[in-house]
């Protein structure tokens, strides 16, 4: 979700008074926000609004880290804790990882916990918690219970052991406004990671690090450039910029493309044979200072050198690689509308040699009615648009013309063709945040969404898609980005206080809004079956790009899952 | 708990302030909104259930993450990582280092009767009974386009029973025994051609680093196109205003607000000093104005003197802050603040194609000096300044500037602006 309104009036100019004296030339002076908008604010603090699981969770939250860090210390609680796994099962063991997993097992304390802890861990380990809440279920009177998603992170030496637990907590309100007495504990699952040495190391100082962008770009956030650039090149906030590679000079290494925020060239990084990446945009000619969402390395003249296309606004700019890797030529196409152009994917979508291209877009930018509604299942965002090309230098809008105008008001952000019916042409996935994604079935260059029968419309807020055979099965299926929220998971089930009791007939679908990332089975014939649940996928976080990647080349995709919205100076998070 | 949405498809007054306020919250109040979240990694099991591994494999980064790219970049046969965030490290290529990998092979396609990238291809390969399949995609993710490599791990298989490339045009390339461990080519309808391992001697042995990041903020910001303040009136010690087009002389000119309490204004007033030679030979000239308020006027002109700046230089006064106040609204969008020392580099012409908001580093100050020298002056355009190019050309909002000017009351600058919007009018649409 990255809706970026600007509903709020700008500031009144105001002139100012004789300056004052501390280092403070002019203040920020924030917006002047109305009433309504201050109410708003207020309403974060979940006390407000009576929310009583969040005003427990805000309780329970710090607690729990506290009692789990207690119990691998030197005083644990007492309180009693059941389902202590006595021996956990293998479930992989190849030397440089090892998982094993239990169901079960026995009552005890918390002392006994953290000795089960300390065994899995071992002696030397240096242990961090991470805990978060997931539900919190009220009881009778003073009494409710949490549960809570934890991981331990051990480090020993180069080593490291990662335990993923379910625990559900029982709690009674003290009475004591800030109080919380610790009842019972219960672990509901339990899974153990050992690796003698972690499976991925740092090299990006070791890659990037000598260029002179390094200091001031690669190690500055685009928040931290936040106010340094120019406005003509538009501001970026959210961080909605990609990155391509491909091998623009024909020697075998892919170089890097990397889309930046407006104001900041976008940069071209050459893989040299010593192995760093070198920034070589001026000679290339790419440091295009356009906020540039994505970008798609292909040869589109077909010349047999990697050509750039870039997603600007919402038109596209084609750089052609003149065989030195400089890109001299430049083409715009021209989209449609003001809305700017998110990700980009190609493909052949009517086997006449050439390679057309799908553009998604997401807000509208008209301020009103731009704001996604209703928010579960929005139909009003920006048309994406289908780009079929004619020749090398000139492409049309063909969008409405082979059916992908069907369906075509969401909020798009990620969109992948794959011939999931196999049926030997391209079909089409695409990623909406606010609601149902499309699947749209190509036959024979004619576009039909058939998400809804197929199975695949995965109703959340979808912001990326990926696709493997993750069961060699041999057909593909569908990783998709959402977002997890634990706060959607507490708050969405509560049937008479959600939305204020009314329209549960919708709950659900914000239930499922909160559950995060989904996994889709293809059944073989392009319909669908959602295993996230018992693949244990979904709980990523604010995902974006989540993608399959075989890590240890054993034939099974993995999936990496980036996640997170907005970091900003305040930890406490909304 | 902000106003939720509405069942129906008609945003409500409550649901749309709900949105604002919460935007607020995040691009101006410095919340965050799931900010710290950790990246993940699963590993798929070959049961049902894959593995949350994220810490075992180092990959819990907290990077507001976007995108992740599949790259064997050290080309030794496992697949790197290579991660685009919006937080710093904006970039992160994260080498795999899994010491039991299986074996691998890798293969590059070029299309004949189909397109030349022969995005499409699907190729499954058959190893140890087990049917593999990857295909050549163009986009996939999150704004991300992954290699046109094809990457198959394989387990222990050191040969593949048979490898089958079903090319978009409907066409098959059969092959059996391929051994793995190794990389290919594939010119559609031929053989398959080695490709020899990239042995990068770099990599032998090396270690990861942790990205340190720092807390030195940016002060510099870059125009992408000029903004003319000829008009502005600067405040003298002792002489009346005057315009900074009375100022223009044969260079540059930097305006420099700043406090005589700030000690980052003294830093920075010391470095000028120590590059004043290299100041008069680029024929900058520095214009200090104080913003301590008039009845500092004469400590402000003592202190300067100490510093060896003998120049033009004044008080900054009410207009001139509000001017800026304008002028950072127009190249910034808002008015963000700004501390001391605050500096506008102008060009010999008086346009504007700096400013640092907090003290400039000098030696980057001289190397922009360079840059300006380059920079052609009847040209609008500044884009070289900010380090790139522009797709398209882009116009100062000279229309608003007279606008907001005209609403302070500040008459003369408003009045340059219209005329300028009326010139640029008035003037054949330039190509760029």
């Amino acid at each position: 979700m990255l809706v970026a309104l600007a509903i709020l009036a700008l500031p009144r100019l105001i002139p100012l008074q004789e300056p004052g004296k501390d280092s403070v030339l002019l203040p920020d002076r924030g917006q002047d926000l109305p009433e309504w908008a201050l109410e708003e604010q207020k309403r974060k603090d979940p006390g407000v609004d009576q929310w009583r699981t969040e005003v427990l969770h805000d309780l329970a939250k710090p607690k729990i880290v506290a009692i789990l860090e207690a119990a691998v210390g030197d005083k644990p609680p007492m309180a009693e804790v059941s389902g202590i796994p006595e021996a956990a099962e293998i479930v992989v063991d190849r030397g440089w990882i090892a998982i094993r997993r239990a169901e079960g097992g026995a009552d005890g304390d918390f002392a006994a916990l953290g000795d089960r802890i300390w065994e899995t861990m071992g002696e030397d380990a240096v242990i961090h918690v991470h805990a978060k809440i997931v539900r919190i279920f009220l009881g009778d009177a003073r009494d409710f219970s949490s549960s809570v998603l934890v991981r331990m992170d051990g480090i020993a030496g180069e080593g490291r052991v990662q335990i993923n637990l379910g625990l559900d907590v029982h709690w009674s309100e003290s009475g004591n406004d800030a109080d919380l007495i610790l009842n019972a504990a219960e672990v509901t699952s339990w899974e153990e990671i050992s690796v003698p040495r972690p499976l991925f190391a740092d090299f990006t100082k070791r890659i990037f690090g000598k260029n002179t962008n390094w200091r001031n770009e690669t190690l500055k956030g685009v928040g931290e450039w936040r106010d340094r650039t120019d406005r003509l090149m538009g501001r970026s906030f959210i961080g909605a910029q990609g990155v391509a590679v491909g091998d623009v000079n024909g020697d075998g290494r892919d170089e890097i493309y990397l889309c930046q925020q407006g104001g900041i060239p976008n940069r071209l990084y050459m893989h040299t044979p010593g192995g760093d990446a070198a920034d070589v945009t001026a000679q290339a000619q790419l440091g295009f200072l356009e906020n540039t969402r994505a970008a798609l390395f292909l040869d589109i003249d077909e010349d047999g050198h990697q050509d750039l296309v870039m997603a600007m606004g919402p038109n596209l700019l084609l750089a052609f690689n003149d065989g030195q890797g400089v890109f001299r030529e430049l083409v715009p196409i021209e989209g449609e509308g003001v809305e700017d152009i998110y990700s980009l994917a190609a493909a052949d979508f009517d086997g006449d040699g050439d390679l057309d291209i799908y553009a998604c877009r997401y807000v509208l930018n008209g301020l009103l009615g731009g704001v996604p509604t209703p928010y579960h299942d929005a139909d009003n965002g920006a048309p994406n648009l289908f780009f079929r090309q004619e020749t090398s230098h000139r492409w049309v809008l063909a969008t409405d013309e082979v059916g992908l105008g069907e369906n075509n008001r969401k909020f798009s952000l990620a969109a992948l063709w794959e011939d999931f019916d196999g049926d030997g042409d391209p079909d089409l996935y695409v990623a909406n945040d606010f609601g149902r994604n499309n699947f749209y079935r190509n036959d024979e260059g004619r576009f039909t969404d058939v998400a809804d029968v197929a199975g695949a419309e995965d109703l959340a807020a979808g912001m990326g898609v990926s696709s493997a055979d993750y069961d060699l099965d041999g057909d593909w299926d569908i990783y998709v980005s959402n977002m997890f929220s634990a706060a959607g998971q507490r708050i969405a089930p509560q049937a008479n206080r959600f939305m204020g009791g009314e329209n549960q007939d919708i709950h659900g679908h914000y239930v499922r809004h909160a559950r995060g990332n989904t996994l889709l089975e293809n059944l073989g014939d392009g319909t669908f079956r959602d295993v996230t649940d018992e693949a244990g996928v979904a709980v990523g976080g604010w995902a974006w790009g989540g993608t399959f990647v075989d890590i240890d080349n054993d034939g099974l995709p993995d999936i990496h899952s980036p996640d997170g919205f907005v970091t900003n100076r305040e930890t406490d998070d909304l | 708990m902000t106003s939720q949405s509405p069942a129906g498809t008609e945003p409500t007054d409550a649901y749309q302030q709900a949105w604002s306020a919460i935007q607020n919250m995040v691009m101006n109040e410095g919340e965050s909104w799931s900010g710290r979240e950790q990246n993940h990694l699963f590993l798929n099991t070959g049961t049902s259930r894959f593995a949350d591994v994220s810490f075992a494999a180092a990959l819990d980064h907290i990077d507001d993450g976007r995108c992740v790219v599949p790259i064997d970049w050290d080309d030794d046969g496992r697949l790197d990582l290579l991660l685009k965030n919006r937080t710093a490290p904006r970039v992160r290529l994260m080498r795999n280092t899994v010491a039991g990998a299986g074996r691998f092979l890798t293969l590059d396609l070029e299309g004949v009767d189909c397109n030349r990238d022969a995005i499409g291809a699907r190729v499954e390969i058959v190893a140890n009974g087990k049917t593999f399949v990857r295909s050549l995609r163009a986009g996939e993710g999150y704004l991300a386009q992954g290699s046109k490599r094809l990457h198959f791990g394989l387990g222990d298989a050191k040969t593949v029973e048979t490898m089958n490339v079903f090319w978009p045009d409907g066409s098959v390339d059969a092959f059996s025994g391929v051994k793995s461990n190794s990389r290919y080519s594939l010119l559609q309808g031929e053989d398959l051609k080695r490709r020899p391992p990239h042995t990068v001697a770099a990599y032998k042995d090396m270690e990861g680093e942790t990205v340190e990041l720092e807390n030195r903020r940016i002060s510099r910001l870059a125009l992408v196109e000029k903004l003319p303040l000829a008009a502005l009136r600067i405040p003298g010690f002792d002489e009346p205003d005057r315009r900074v087009a009375a100022l223009r002389g044969q260079g540059p000119i930097l305006l420099t607000f700043f406090s005589l309490d700030c000690p980052d204004c003294a830093r920075e007033f010391r470095a000028f000093s120590r590059r004043k030679s290299d100041w008069d030979k680029m024929g900058l000239k520095i214009v200090p104005l104080c913003v301590d308020g008039t009845e500092r006027r004469l400590e402000a002109r003592a202190w300067l003197s100490e510093q060896g700046f003998v120049d033009f230089g004044g008080m900054a006064d009410a207009w001139l802050l509000s001017a800026l106040e304008v002028v950072m609204g127009e190249i910034i969008g808002r008015y963000p603040g700004t501390p001391t020392p605050t500096s506008l580099l102008l060009d010999r012409e008086g346009q504007l194609v700096l400013f640092f908001q907090g003290r400039m580093a000098a030696g980057e100050l001289l190397r922009d000096l360079r840059a300006l020298e380059k920079l052609n002056p009847r040209d609008t355009s500044s884009s070289s300044m900010a380090g790139g190019r522009r797709a398209r050309r882009v116009e100062r909002d000279f229309e608003g500037l007279a606008d907001d000017f005209g609403a302070l009351g500040m008459n003369d600058m408003a009045d340059f602006y219209r005329a300028l919007a009326e010139r640029r009018a008035s003037e054949v649409e330039p190509s760029d």
